[in-house]
């Protein structure tokens, strides 16, 4: 869990931000994906279940505050249980620069300390969830090749189907994975589904947006459910939740400082 | 494969000019998909239709109350069994077997007093029938049974608030955690510690909090720490009947430092925290936690708590998936039971790395080294048993399985430049059974060394076993 966090709270308000290439309709609708507005200053409650393969459950709650400072984005966090973890804490300052290193520290109240951590690969596991940082951040553009594989229904919502993959091995060895299939609603530009291919193990990620939204006029995937599958069976299962999605709160950007780290809820 | 997923696979990977085309033309099929991927795509997305059950199935998120006072704790029980010891020599302590069965609670509030002041209260209560013979009918000298039979003492409690918009203030017993090492001390001296057990005590535990007034000012990314500790506590040792207690009788008794609130320990830091990097400067005028011998006025010994004084700064630098951190700490007026007239000072440097860019695995690397550049020979010999140079190493190596569900970690601590001071090393693994229930297990193995407190114990190897419930 002491992994270090960047942009939990992202992958509820981002779209799996597209990556961009030669199918120019592909491209087009990216771009939509890309643009849909994803809100500002937001709060939340968060839970994250993780389901082992026989069915044993394990729950972390979290609270949560996210803004955006020009194109980067800062986030606090709190574990409100376990109770192992209560009180432990996250700050992240994400820079859209990726070429710049985010700032992430973590509180651990048991030590009463601060501590900085550096950045995880992306391909990396989420405080143990089936999410990786991958899933979380925005994806470079330009990183991306892009071909559109057709039209499906999702819950009776005609979808687009596209398939992205790495422009580059050493983008496909920081994200781990060879290819990604996603699934775009037609009418509201907003990631629904999608499939990762990952480089090792054999294994497929599914991913399903289980809960989609309107808030204050925002789409906002309040459930999302990936699925770690190798063999078509599940390995792990984590559902992500989302309540009490708040936007435009009034977060001053002191809230995103060490002082409020230790200071806690 | 079907003739239209064909004209699919070859349109789709085609111009866009073909798109339009292949939508009119496909929107002539009134109860298909306008498109197909790819049969062996195809196959994956079946993967959605699948039994595990509906994401919404799992427990609602329950409603947070306000929470203005809340309780938690954890009830835990551990055993240890030195399993290394030989049979003891006529009339002395059996070290043989199972050392530790403490049960222990630990219970903590949280009252919140208005929309920013809030306290905090925490104690706990443990008690161990092995240290009184109760299990195993060994005699333990009566100062054994104090030290490890039983305690009960109020840990944090403390009341915390703003004072202004760039001011807040804490006061009550509390951990104040200077600097950025994981493995060692080297700035990190306002709080005693508890080392009657090396190597066992659990982290949350090793610190012991100090009776302190805390004023913090910010102004970002500056915040400066003022610190006034009235409350005169040292590190818990090993007593006699303990097998980490180096020496042949109880030590002298110790004489009592001035006046507490009249000459408090005083400490300040200044902390800058910058995109990728951070610094802390600190000062500190305190009580040397490791007391000396010197006789009184009355010519009877006493461990006597000298004032000294620190100066240090601490720093981080992240690059990429590396942590490099750097400590250093000078300490002026230092007294050793060897020249107790003299006063000494010492260096401390530390420089570490810690690694995460491999998955589901931290690597950290320390190097520390304490430096006595008035060194005399006389530090040499007991009780104070010092170097002019002890340096030292540190590598942990931790790594979650199962999604975090298990963890194991490797942590090797070497004094000396080839561990002859001596050398600790412990793997431990914590599996979490459910969200409140932890097992900890593993090993410590010491080292016997050429320094206090490594002499003579590399057969004090434990195996240890903790169960934690949390609420």
């Amino acid at each position: 869990m002491r992994k270090a966090v960047s942009v939990l709270i992202a992958c509820m308000f981002l779209s799996i931000s597209a990556p961009l290439a030669a199918d120019d309709r592909a491209l087009e609708i990216m771009r939509q994906v890309d643009a849909v507005d994803d809100g500002d200053n937001r709060t939340a409650r968060m839970s994250m279940t993780l389901i082992d393969r026989e069915g044993s459950t394990r729950t972390r709650r979290l609270q949560t505050f996210i803004k955006d400072r020009g194109r980067d984005t800062l986030n606090l966090m709190f574990f409100l249980s376990p109770a192992n973890v209560r009180n432990t804490g996250f700050l992240t300052h994400d820079f859209r620069d990726p070429n710049r290193d985010d700032d992430q520290w973590l509180y651990l109240p048991e030590l009463r300390k601060t501590k900085r951590i550096a950045g995880s690969s992306k391909s990396q596991s989420f405080m143990g969830t089936d999410f990786s940082y991958a899933d979380m951040t925005r994806r470079v553009p330009e990183e991306w090749n892009y071909r559109l594989l057709g039209e499906r229904d999702v819950r009776g919502e005609s979808a687009w189907l596209i398939e992205a993959t790495p422009a580059s091995a050493a983008v496909r060895e920081r994200y781990g994975y060879a290819k990604s299939v996603v699934f775009v609603r037609k009418d509201i530009d907003v990631v629904v589904r999608a499939v990762h291919w990952l480089t090792k193990g054999g294994q497929l990620k599914y991913l399903d947006i289980t809960g989609l939204e309107r808030i204050d006029g925002i789409w906002t995937r309040v459930e999302l459910d990936m699925r770690t599958v190798r063999n078509e069976k599940t390995q792990h299962r984590t559902v992500l939740r989302f309540e009490d999605v708040r936007y435009n709160q009034d977060l001053d950007e002191d809230l995103f400082t060490l002082r409020q780290l230790e200071k806690g809820l | 494969m079907t003739l239209r997923a064909v004209l699919v696979m070859i349109l789709a990977a085609g111009p866009v000019s073909a798109q339009g085309e292949l939508d009119r033309v496909l929107e002539g099929f009134d109860d298909a998909p306008a498109f197909q991927p790819p049969d062996d795509i195809q196959a994956v997305l079946e993967g959605f239709d699948t039994d595990v059950g509906p994401a919404s199935g799992q427990p609602a998120l329950a409603e947070e109350p306000p929470a203005r006072l809340r309780f938690g704790g954890r009830l835990s029980q551990r055993f240890v069994v030195n399993v290394a010891h030989d049979a003891p020599p006529p009339l002395g302590v059996d070290h043989r077997g199972l050392s530790s069965m403490q049960s222990r609670l630990d219970l903590e509030a949280d009252v919140r007093l208005g929309p920013a002041w809030k306290s905090r209260l925490e104690g706990h209560f443990w008690r161990d029938p092995t240290a009184n013979g109760a299990i195993d009918g060994r005699d333990r000298p009566p100062e054994f049974s104090d030290a490890y039979g039983r305690e009960a003492e109020v840990d944090e409690f403390f009341l915390q608030g703003p004072v202004s918009e760039q001011f807040d203030l804490t006061f009550g017993r509390q951990i104040m955690a200077w600097g950025r090492s994981e493995l060692f001390r080297a700035t990190d001296v306002l709080n005693p510690v508890d080392n009657r057990l090396p190597g066992l005590t659990d982290i949350k535990d090793h610190r012991l909090p100090v009776t302190a007034l805390r004023l913090d000012h910010y102004a970002e990314p500056w915040s400066i720490s003022m610190i006034a500790i009235p409350e005169r506590r040292f590190d818990k040792l090993p007593v006699p009947g303990s097998d980490f207690f180096v020496g042949t009788g109880s030590p002298p008794p110790r004489a009592s430092p001035d006046d507490s609130f009249g000459a408090p320990e005083l400490a300040l830091a200044l902390n800058g925290t910058f995109p990728g990097w951070d610094i802390s400067l600190y000062a500190a005028r305190m009580f040397d936690d490791r007391p000396h011998l010197a006789a009184t006025t009355f010519g009877e010994l006493r461990l006597h708590h000298n004032r000294i004084t620190m100066a240090g700064a601490a720093g981080n630098l992240v690059r990429g998936s590396w942590l490099i951190k750097a400590e250093a700490a000078l300490f002026t007026g230092l007294r050793f039971s060897g020249a107790s007239a003299q006063k000494f000072s010492r260096l401390t440097a530390l420089a570490g790395v810690e690694y995460s860019g491999i998955a589901d695995t931290d690597i950290a690397l320390e190097a520390r080294i304490h430096h006595i550049p008035d060194f005399d020979d006389r530090l040499a010999s007991m009780p104070d048993d010092r170097r002019r140079n002890e340096p030292a190493t540190g590598l942990r190596i931790q790594r979650s399985f199962l999604n975090d569900t298990l963890d194991a970690t490797f942590l090797a601590l070497t004094f000396g430049a080839t561990g002859e001071l001596g050398a600790v090393r412990r793997l431990q693994f914590d599996y979490a059974w459910s969200d409140a229930l932890q097992l900890s297990t593993g090993l410590v193995a010491y080292q016997s060394g050429e320094q206090t407190p490594f002499r003579g114990i590399g057969n004090n190897d434990r195996l240890f076993a903790t169960l934690n419930f949390h609420f």
